[in-house]
């Protein structure tokens, strides 16, 4: 039985996927101490400008645009740059293990707490609960995939055993993925912009037969998250310091710090400007 | 704007990040709370103590079956030394939580409440 983790890093010219990659590999082989995949359209980029990554393989994979996406960083400023997201559903062809870790580049692992996880025998384990490092903020949308319909389901961090069950439940993520608009429509969901999140919330229902099933196990946790209107400050060991858009105050924050947390930073740029400043220091 | 207002206004924002911080620590806190054992997961709690106890003063101390987090049975093979794992990790837990709750409340400006 072989345990590693994957990574996608995929650029555009706002985002180096590829640099993120690299420093949250770093992490699991602080924190986890398994091997690291990464699976990009860039390894040229990798290869010339992060030269002493600690991945132990690479996978080339071909780019293909997700759309186009507004990235925010902080509540003052934003971008429209092109999304490459439609990959994931490759992962179970992918992946070099038989037990495998994903997640994306934006989550920053700050603690042993998956450690456990990797031990246990289980087709699929995910994170449904999570916590918002804003006090105000609904989540809702992070509940459910919308008020009436199923559990929401982040694919922002799970692991999966390689076996038929999950060979038909990546089967299932990538035909829902194909016929988006007829499952965005059938699960009535707002967004028309394909999300992984999504597809695999509706995945997880149909393997569950349509009811509420235990074919996805929670992982230990909760998914601690930032959106892109906050703004990571630094990074210090297992420490990261926010700030926290605040209620009605545009362009006004709460300052917030996190100890021992795996974090999903969603602004990237952020993220990218605090990684600088950590292999500055090295 | 008048100094009044000006101070009225910091000690806003301090009680915020001071409120905010505080769940956010607790968050922290529940996260160590999670025990692992053969493939069971457990969130460390008085009650599953009080049973744990409960269990070994009925003199069943070996094979015992509980049902972990996610309502899946497991066998303990030691139960003592089961008691003695989530009794460990809940007192370190707890220590944390209230040196970082003592923490936070000690100090009086936002900046040392969210000092790395």
């Amino acid at each position: 039985m072989t345990t590693g983790a994957l990574i996608f890093a995929q650029n555009n010219g706002l985002v180096d996927y590829v640099k993120l990659a690299v420093f949250a590999a770093s992490r699991i082989k602080k924190y986890l101490n398994i091997p690291v995949t990464l699976a990009t359209d860039s390894p040229g980029w990798l290869d010339s400008a992060y030269s002493d990554h600690c991945f132990d393989t690479i996978i080339e994979i071909s780019a293909k645009s997700g759309g186009r996406k507004t990235f925010h960083d902080g509540t003052l400023s934003s971008k429209i740059f092109e999304w490459k997201n439609t990959s994931r559903s490759q992962i179970y062809d992918l992946t070099p293990y038989d037990r495998t870790l994903v997640i994306d580049s934006d989550y920053i692992i700050n603690s042993s707490v998956l450690a456990p996880a990797l031990e246990r025998d289980i087709d699929l384990q995910i994170y449904k609960k999570s916590f918002d490092l804003s006090d105000w903020r609904p989540n809702s949308e992070f509940q459910r995939v919308n008020e009436q319909s199923i559990p929401f389901y982040w694919a922002t961090t799970f692991i999966f055993n390689k076996n038929q069950v999950t060979e038909e439940f990546f089967n299932l993520v990538s035909f829902i993925q194909s016929n988006w608009i007829y499952f965005r429509t059938l699960y009535n969901i707002e967004s028309s912009a394909f999300r992984n999140d999504y597809a695999f919330s509706i995945a997880i229902h149909l393997m569950n037969n349509k009811a509420d099933g235990n074919f996805a196990m929670e992982l230990p946790g909760t998914m601690t998250y930032a959106i892109d209107k906050d703004i990571l400050l630094k990074i210090e060991d297992n420490k990261l310091q926010f700030l926290v858009e605040k209620k009605d105050y545009l362009g006004e924050y709460t300052a917030a710090k996190t100890e021992g947390l795996d974090v999903h930073v969603m602004n990237k740029i952020s993220l990218s400007r605090c990684i600088d400043e950590v292999l500055n220091v090295k | 704007m008048d100094e009044r207002v000006e101070k009225a206004f910091a000690v806003v924002n301090y009680m915020a990040t001071l409120s905010n911080q505080r769940r956010i620590i607790t968050e922290e806190y529940q996260q160590q709370l999670v025990y692992y054992t053969n493939g069971a997961t457990f969130k460390v709690s008085t009650d599953l103590i009080s049973f744990t106890k409960t269990v070994i003063d009925l003199g069943k101390v070996a094979d015992v079956g509980f049902i972990d987090s996610n309502n899946m049975p497991v066998l303990i093979p030691d139960v003592n030394e089961f008691f003695k794992n989530i009794t460990t990790i809940y007192f370190e837990a707890n220590n944390e939580y209230a040196d970082k709750y003592s923490k936070i409340r000690s100090k009086r400006k936002v900046e040392d409440i969210i000092n790395l």
